[in-house]
């Protein structure tokens, strides 16, 4: 065996390999299976070449010379390709490429490799065989030119116009191409056109190894199709074979010379290293197939956790919600572990460390398992240790304690596992507390926990701290949304309240305005134009008994004008709070016969009767603002009497503990209902009474309100409705709590 | 037309002013009749077919504004002019007023009798 046909086979082994590889890494990509295309052409056309100048049968040389041909035009056109599409695709070269050139290099193939246009004979020579050019043989040579060259070029443009990554792996590509294409068509075609014959035609196809060598180097430093990681491996298996190979041989010689004194059998030395090699190759995957059948039979479990583990990692990456989250966690343990109970029970006072709720538990009696989440020792102990407790080591653990006090507790812990049926707790812990506990019952088989189990527990309660604390906080951010949504709620309806509020108390304000602006100018009016006329004479032309009527007149607007001013004086006094109240003894009865000796003409007027009656036992005096609180009282009675038509108003005088009842009851038109509440503000009346009476202000109620809420009284308002009359009950405080003078309002 | 063959009507709840409005009228040599509210007021108009018609607004019983329409929607007495003679604050009031067919929207305490009987001999001088 030539030393020529030794490179010549490990440089394909390698390129199959590296074909293989590439292929496999992405089946899908048109580049990765055009490349791979080119390295098994690149193999053919290696194999036709030598098998042309060492022939089995010679009579077979020229299909092999026709065969040579035929792979080298397919190179070219695939090589053109993959130079197209290349890290990106110049599509119009690309359509070039897959219209013309192609089917052009396959059609130019088919006829090398049927006829004898291309290779029209071989002649024999003593280095192998040179080929006699067929009628077509130029067009090998222009397609091989247009093919190989455009391809560079395609490269070379590629290059300047890509960044990053993609120029480093077409630089190598590049120069990979670049070297192996500038031997090949030297010693393959230019060199025979030349010299007219093809001696060193074997040339090209070692060449080879530039390519494979770039290639190589650019896929692990640049990441060329991917495939670093194979590549890695595939190097250090081959650098691991050498290594061993080295040391084989090594020490055979070594062994041979200097304890035999003799050379050994090289042939069966290099067959035995070979092969011992190869051996070693197949140790990893072996070795890993092995174990995985040993785990599958001696440890089960060890088997299953690795992918149990990996699956609820998986799955806790995606749920959020906490109900959720501890489903995952107590039926992976329950169902992997083939437990007969498991539960998880989550802290549900933040503040209080032994208080817990049962998120869910499988198989255990709820009822102890409520026992458990109650102020509990068991849970108290685990809180203080915070460590797993495994219900079978308590006895041991018991055993090999020292002290009584500790003795005693782990007896308790013990009781309280056996009665909640409980084999083991394991504390989850998170930032330095425990935020719940799993607490799990035995395997269905009966088998102990092994160290396996409690690895794995251990592992599953690390990745179910992250999960439940995520779930803690997924839940706080809502509760903490829900808040601020009602809040926002609650405060909306309250400013919309307030506006309506606002909006009811503007359109008062300006129906007071209204009426107050009437008010004010009616009389003014009168006393205007009756002093304008006087001013005129008109008066002088009249009876003197008519000019008196027109003074008095005058008076009585004036009188009503005042009136106004003052109550709008007192109104505003009142709510600035400017009023001076002197509290003295007042009796109730003598300022109500006085206030009814007054309005009594105005009774009469309307044959109205006004009466008073007395309680059986006399009120004494209380201690009131004599002339602010007779104002009230006069207003009330009068506005009774404004109100009425018919019958009449009674009032009543009467003693509650503490304090003076005065009832005022007419027989008027009463107040609906939907005025009652707004009667006592400022500026406001009843709907109804705005055509009857409108002298008023629509000031007098706010005003004897103000004054008797002064005295710490209060007034009721009751009314059948419309119609049925009106009662309205003032309680007075029979005496007023005495005030520093300084402290007195303003 | 002479004023002093018209006929004037006056529609007006406040007695006093009734009263005032009266002398001066009579004074000035003008007929001046005299309807103490709304109802009573469309009923002389009616009846009296006045030449010349003034009408508060804030009456007890018929607002000013309702006689106003019912008076210009009576055919033969839409023509007769309307003075509105208020107290109400004139934003709003003057302008609904002369919406509703008023010639004028005069104030009572800015104006005084001498200037509303001038005002109505000079109206009633273009009939």
């Amino acid at each position: 065996m030539s030393s020529l046909l030794i490179f010549l086979i490990s440089i394909n082994a390698l390129n199959v390999i590296l074909g293989l590889m590439i292929l496999k890494k992405n089946r899908g990509s048109a580049v990765n299976r055009t490349f791979s295309a080119i390295i098994f052409l690149t193999v053919l056309w290696t194999g036709f070449n030598y098998l042309c100048d060492h022939p089995v049968l010679p009579e077979l040389a020229i299909m092999w010379n026709r065969l040579v041909f035929t792979t080298a035009f397919l190179q070219g056109a695939f090589l053109f390709y993959f130079a197209s599409i290349f890290p990106f695709c110049f599509r119009r070269v690309v359509r070039i490429s897959k219209l013309i050139l192609l089917p052009l290099g396959s059609m130019l193939a088919i006829i090398s490799a049927t006829t004898n246009l291309i290779v029209n004979k071989v002649e024999f020579l003593d280095w192998g065989t040179n080929v006699m050019p067929g009628a077509l043989y130029g067009s090998f040579i222009g397609f091989m030119s247009i093919t190989v060259i455009g391809m560079l070029v395609l490269l070379i443009v590629k290059y300047h116009r890509s960044k990053g990554l993609e120029k480093y792996q077409l630089k190598y590509l590049f120069f990979g191409f670049f070297i192996t294409a500038l031997i090949t068509l030297t010693t393959n075609l230019f060199l025979p056109l030349i010299t007219g014959n093809n001696q060193l035609a074997m040339f090209g196809p070692l060449s080879m190894v530039f390519l494979i060598a770039f290639t190589v180097y650019s896929i692990v430093r640049h990441r060329l199709m991917d495939i670093r990681l194979v590549i890695r491996k595939v190097i250090l298996q081959i650098l691991l074979s050498v290594i061993f190979l080295t040391f084989i041989l090594g020490s055979i010689f070594a062994v041979a010379t200097l304890l035999a004194k003799r050379i050994p059998d090289l042939k069966l030395v290099f067959t035995g290293a070979i092969a011992m090699t190869i051996a070693l190759s197949f140790y990893n995957p072996l070795n890993k197939l092995l174990e995985k059948t040993a785990n599958k039979y001696f440890f089960t479990s060890l088997y299953n956790y690795q992918a149990t583990l990996e699956e609820l990692a998986t799955k806790l990456t995606k749920v959020i919600e906490m109900p959720r989250v501890i489903d995952l966690i107590v039926d992976t343990i329950k169902s992997t572990m083939g437990l007969d109970r498991a539960g998880v029970l989550l802290l549900s006072d933040e503040r209080n460390a032994n208080r817990y709720l049962i998120a869910k538990v499988v198989g255990f009696n709820e009822q102890n398992g409520v026992s458990l989440v109650r102020d509990n020792f068991l849970v108290q102990w685990l809180s203080n240790n915070r460590k797993m407790v495994v219900y079978e080591e308590l006895d041991w653990m018991i055993e090999e304690s020292q002290e009584d006090d500790e003795k005693s507790k782990l007896m308790r812990v013990k009781v309280n596992m056996k009665k909640i049926e409980a084999s083991l707790c394991v504390p989850l812990i998170s930032k330095d507390r425990i935020i719940s506990i799993i607490v799990l019952g035995n395997k269905v088989t009966g088998d102990a926990y092994t160290v396996e189990d409690f690895r794995l527990l251990q592992t599953i309660s690390n990745q179910a701290v992250v999960a439940i604390e995520n779930a803690r906080l997924y839940l706080q951010i809502q509760e903490f949304n829900k808040n601020l949504q009602n809040r926002v709620d609650e405060q909306t309806k309250e400013i919309k309240d307030q506006n309506t509020h606002l909006q009811e108390l503007l359109k008062m304000k300006s129906e007071f305005l209204q009426i107050a602006s009437h008010q004010l100018r009616t009389p003014l009016s009168a006393i205007r134009g009756l002093l304008s006329m006087q001013a005129d004479g008109d008066f002088d032309k009249l009876p003197k008994i008519e000019y008196k009527g027109q003074q008095l007149k005058m008076l009585e607007s004036s009188n009503r004008l005042s009136n106004i001013v003052n109550d709008l004086l007192d109104a505003m006094e009142l709510e600035g709070g400017y009023l001076n109240f002197e509290f003295e003894p007042v009796a109730l009865d003598e300022m109500i016969y006085a206030i009814m000796q007054e309005l009594q003409p105005n009774y009469d007027k309307k044959k109205l009767y006004l009466k008073l009656v007395q309680p059986k036992e006399p009120l004494p005096k209380i201690e009131a603002e004599p002339k602010y609180l007779r104002e009230a009282l006069e207003n009330f009675i009068d506005n009774a009497e404004k109100y009425t038509n018919k019958g009449g108003t009674t009032i009543t005088l009467s003693r509650k503990n503490k304090h003076a009842i005065i009832s005022i009851t007419d027989t008027g038109i009463g107040i609906p209902k939907s005025d009652m509440p707004k009667l006592f503000h400022k500026f406001s009346r009843g709907d109804k009474s705005s055509y009857q009476h409108t002298d008023g202000s629509g000031l007098g109620l706010f005003i004897a309100k103000n004054i008797i809420d002064e005295h710490r009284g209060t007034i009721r308002l009751d009314s059948l409705g419309e119609g049925k009359g009106t009662t309205i009950t003032i309680a007075l405080p029979l005496t007023q709590p005495a005030l520093p003078k300084d402290n007195k309002k303003k | 037309m002479d004023f002093k063959k018209a006929t004037t009507l006056l529609i007006e709840d406040e007695r006093i002013l009734c009263d005032m409005y009266k002398i001066k009228f009579d004074i000035s040599g003008l007929r001046l009749l005299i309807a103490n509210g709304g109802y009573e007021g469309l009923a002389m108009a009616k009846k009296e077919k006045p030449d010349l018609i003034l009408l508060d607004i804030k009456m007890d019983d018929l607002d000013g504004f309702e006689v106003l329409k019912q008076l210009k929607a009576d055919s033969k007495l839409s023509h007769v002019p309307v003075f509105l003679l208020t107290n109400m604050g004139e934003k709003g009031n003057a302008e609904e007023g002369l919406q509703l067919g008023a010639e004028a929207y005069i104030m009572k305490s800015k104006t005084v009798p001498a200037e509303i009987v001038s005002r109505v001999i000079a109206r009633l001088n273009k009939i």
